[in-house]
This record gives structure tokens, sequence and C-alpha cells, in this order.
């Protein structure tokens, strides 16, 4: 297939086919690196890194065609995590809910329908979770390529992020494949 | 919720500029390839438009037997249809595409984005130059290697600060750019100019701020309202910008 002989061309060294096999992520990856980054510079510095390091890497990368957007979206993604300049682990225990169980952090609880609002407010890992499955339109194993974690830990971070927009939400809405 | 979401996530963020995909490629083709394979289709293209040439220079040459007319050259039945290059006609920005030189070769938009770009690594200045050409004016720095780190932001004013002596200086023009440099620093051997005012429409001053440990900085002064296109161009290595004339 046409699509499987660029990946070669660009995996043999070819500049203008690893080109082609971008351009069309370009997009997506910019807007998942301004959430999160919060900042259209920064994030257009982090594509930027991702992009050279991609091509630079790309000999190392083993999957077919369809495998390469969520490979490149897991690139930026790290890139996004260096630039933050914060390990995500410390993120991670911030978006922590409290010791009661089945409570959410009030500060944080979905008071009005502001749904851009209530997802700038999340931790920049719930709002990647958000992002890659919701709006990537990811499957759960590309979504947790991206977001570096098993495929089980991606679930779970998902529905907790989808359930700090909604509490209440059971697992099959957030959840649906 | 999944539509909900995803409206949110549109209307949150926005498209990158055109600038970036443009800065992209170019550093991506400014990286030399790690096995640079035979590209059949460019080739065969090639191989196409050589013999096209050779038969028709040929056919040219070959007696008319209809009382003749005047023989041009070889040459000029040879020649590419490329124009002869003055130092500022523009070079095409796909700087390592294997594709003939054409005069009219897309340079790509202006954009007052920052752009970074370049290889890390260690080289040394050895020119710095300024020229125009249609609808543009254009500030070269060129190297003995290629391009290393940069980074070239606009900013609202011409004001710079010079290192590293941390004197004010303020150039000619509406507004400045700021081309930093990393490891292409010019010293001990550069002996090229270090202040020029072109008086160019788009172009106003370009001068070296700084050129310590390691960072130089060029200081540019522009038009009011001109944006900039950022170029890496081979053959010999070149850092270009080219600064939009007004409109």
């Amino acid at each position: 297939m046409a699509n499987d002989r660029i990946l070669e061309e660009a995996r043999s060294g070819d500049g203008v086919a690893f080109d082609a096999l971008l351009s069309p992520l370009l997009d997506p990856a910019f807007r998942l690196a301004t959430v999160l980054l919060g900042d259209g510079a920064e994030a257009e510095d982090a594509v930027q890194e991702a992009a050279v390091k991609a091509w630079s890497r790309l000999k190392t990368f083993r999957g077919d065609r369809p495998a390469f957007k969520p490979w490149f979206f897991s690139v930026v993604a790290n890139e996004c995590r260096m630039a933050r300049r914060r390990p995500w682990w410390r993120v991670i225990r911030l978006a922590e809910p409290d010791g009661r169980a089945g409570a959410l952090p009030e500060e944080i609880a979905v008071t009005r329908l502001d749904l851009g609002q209530a997802i700038s407010s999340l931790p920049a890992a719930d709002r990647l979770a958000l992002f890659v499955y919701f709006y990537l339109d990811l499957p759960l194993t590309e979504a947790a390529r991206v977001m570096n974690v098993p495929v089980n830990t991606a679930k779970t971070r998902i529905y907790r992020a989808a359930r700090r927009l909604r509490p209440g939400l059971a697992i099959e809405e957030a959840i649906d494949r | 919720m999944r539509d909900d979401i995803r409206r949110a996530f549109e209307d949150s963020t926005q498209a990158p500029h055109p600038a970036l995909a443009s800065s992209i490629r170019a550093r991506i083709l400014a990286r030399p390839p790690r096995e640079r394979r035979f590209h059949p289709v460019l080739a065969l293209a090639g191989a196409a438009a050589a013999l096209i040439v050779v038969l028709g220079a040929g056919l040219y040459l070959l007696p008319t037997g209809r009382g003749g007319g005047p023989h041009k050259p070889a040459g000029a039945a040879n020649s590419p249809s490329a124009q002869p290059s003055p130092s500022a006609q523009p070079s095409p920005s796909l700087a390592s595409s294997p594709s003939p030189t054409a005069a009219t070769t897309d340079l790509g938009p202006f954009s007052c984005a920052t752009v970074a770009g370049g290889l890390g690594g260690r080289v040394t200045m050895t020119e710095a130059r300024v020229g125009t050409a249609p609808n543009y004016d254009r500030f070269v720095i060129q190297y003995d290697g290629p391009v290393p780190t940069f980074r070239v932001t606009i900013q609202p004013s011409t004001k710079f600060v010079q290192d590293p002596s941390g004197q004010p200086l303020t150039l000619q023009g509406s507004r400045g750019v700021l081309v930093r440099v990393e490891h292409g620093s010019g010293a001990p051997n550069y002996k090229g100019p270090t202040d020029m005012k072109p008086g160019y429409s788009g172009l106003k001053e370009a001068r070296l701020v700084g050129d310590f440990e390691g960072v130089t900085q060029w200081g540019l002064g522009i038009a009011a309202n001109s944006c900039v296109r950022v170029l890496i161009l081979t053959g010999p290595d070149r850092l270009v910008v080219d600064v939009e004339q007004p409109g």
C-alpha cells in the first residue's frame, strides 16, 4: 500500500516521505501540546522538538503505518513532560482524590456546565487522558501508549478524569470501548 | 459526553500557524539522512530531463538542409531554465531536495511566530551580509558547517541589550528581530561587518549585539508590521532571515 511505502521510504532516510507522514498529524499534535503546556509558543517548540526527535529515532520505530500516529503523539507528550520540568508523578499525586472512599476534591468538582474551564483546571495527566481518548479518539491501547502507562492504568485515569467533570458518571459511560 | 469534551477541546485550542509546518520541514530536510537512498522516481525524472536536453541539443546541431538558420551555441540550448543567481537570489528552503532550482520556488509564508531550529554542534560564523529581492529583504549568516541551534524572535521594539556589556542599544526601524545562535561564534577570526544599515524598506539595520561564551546574537531593525521567514540553506551552510517588505 502507498502508506506503507511512505513509511519505508522515511525509515530509509527520505525526509520528504517523513514530512508527508508527519504533516497530517501536526494539527492534533499542536493541540495536544497546547492542552499540556497551556501556551501556544511553548506548544510550537515542543512539537518542533518532537518532530526532530521522531525523525532521528524513526529507525527504532518497529510498527506499521497505523501505529505511527500514537507513536508520534507519545513523543510529543514526552517532549511536553520535559518542557514542564516537573516529574509526572508529582502531578499525579496532586490529582489523586483524598482518603474518603468515593469522594473527589471539592475544589475541582464541576458545579456549572463550563467544560472548557473545568478541563483547563485539571492536572496535566488528566487533561492528557481526556484529550487522547475523547478528542484524538484513540482506542484504549493507543491512548495508553501516548500516556506511557499500561492499558488498565489508562482506563482508570480516563475514567477518573471524566468523573471530575461529571461526578456520578458510571465507568460504562466514560469508557465505551 | 464524548461530543461535549471534544467540542471543549476544539474551542480551547487552535490550529498551528502554517509556519510551524514549514519550520519543521526545513529542520528535517537540513538534517543529513542516516542513509541516503536512491530515489527512483526523482532519478528517472532527472534522467529523462537530461535525455531531452541531449536530444534537443543534437537536433539543434543537425544541419537543417533548408538553407540553414543561425546556430546558437550548444551551451544555450543546454542551459537549465533557472536564472543565474546573484547573492540575493533565493534558493529553495528544501535545501536537500534533489529537484533542480527554479527561479519561481515558493519559499513559504512570512510569520511573526518564534522560529527555532538548527543542529547541535559547534561551527564558526564566516560571513554576514544583507541583500534585497522583490517582496523581501534578506539577512544571511554563513557558517563553515551545518547551521547550529538558533532561535529567531520578533519583539515590539528595536531595543537590544549588548552582551556581555549589558549596555542598551537601539537600532533603526520600528520593531526588532533577535537572532540568537548557540555555538556559532565568529571569534576569533571573523572580520566581516558587524553593523549594516542598508536602508531597505523592510530591513533597516542588522547589528551584532553579542558574541560571548558560545552565544551569538544579531539584532535586526525592521519595518513596522513586517514579519519574517527563516530558512536553512546549504552549499554553503547559511541561516537566512527574510524580512517582509511593507505592502
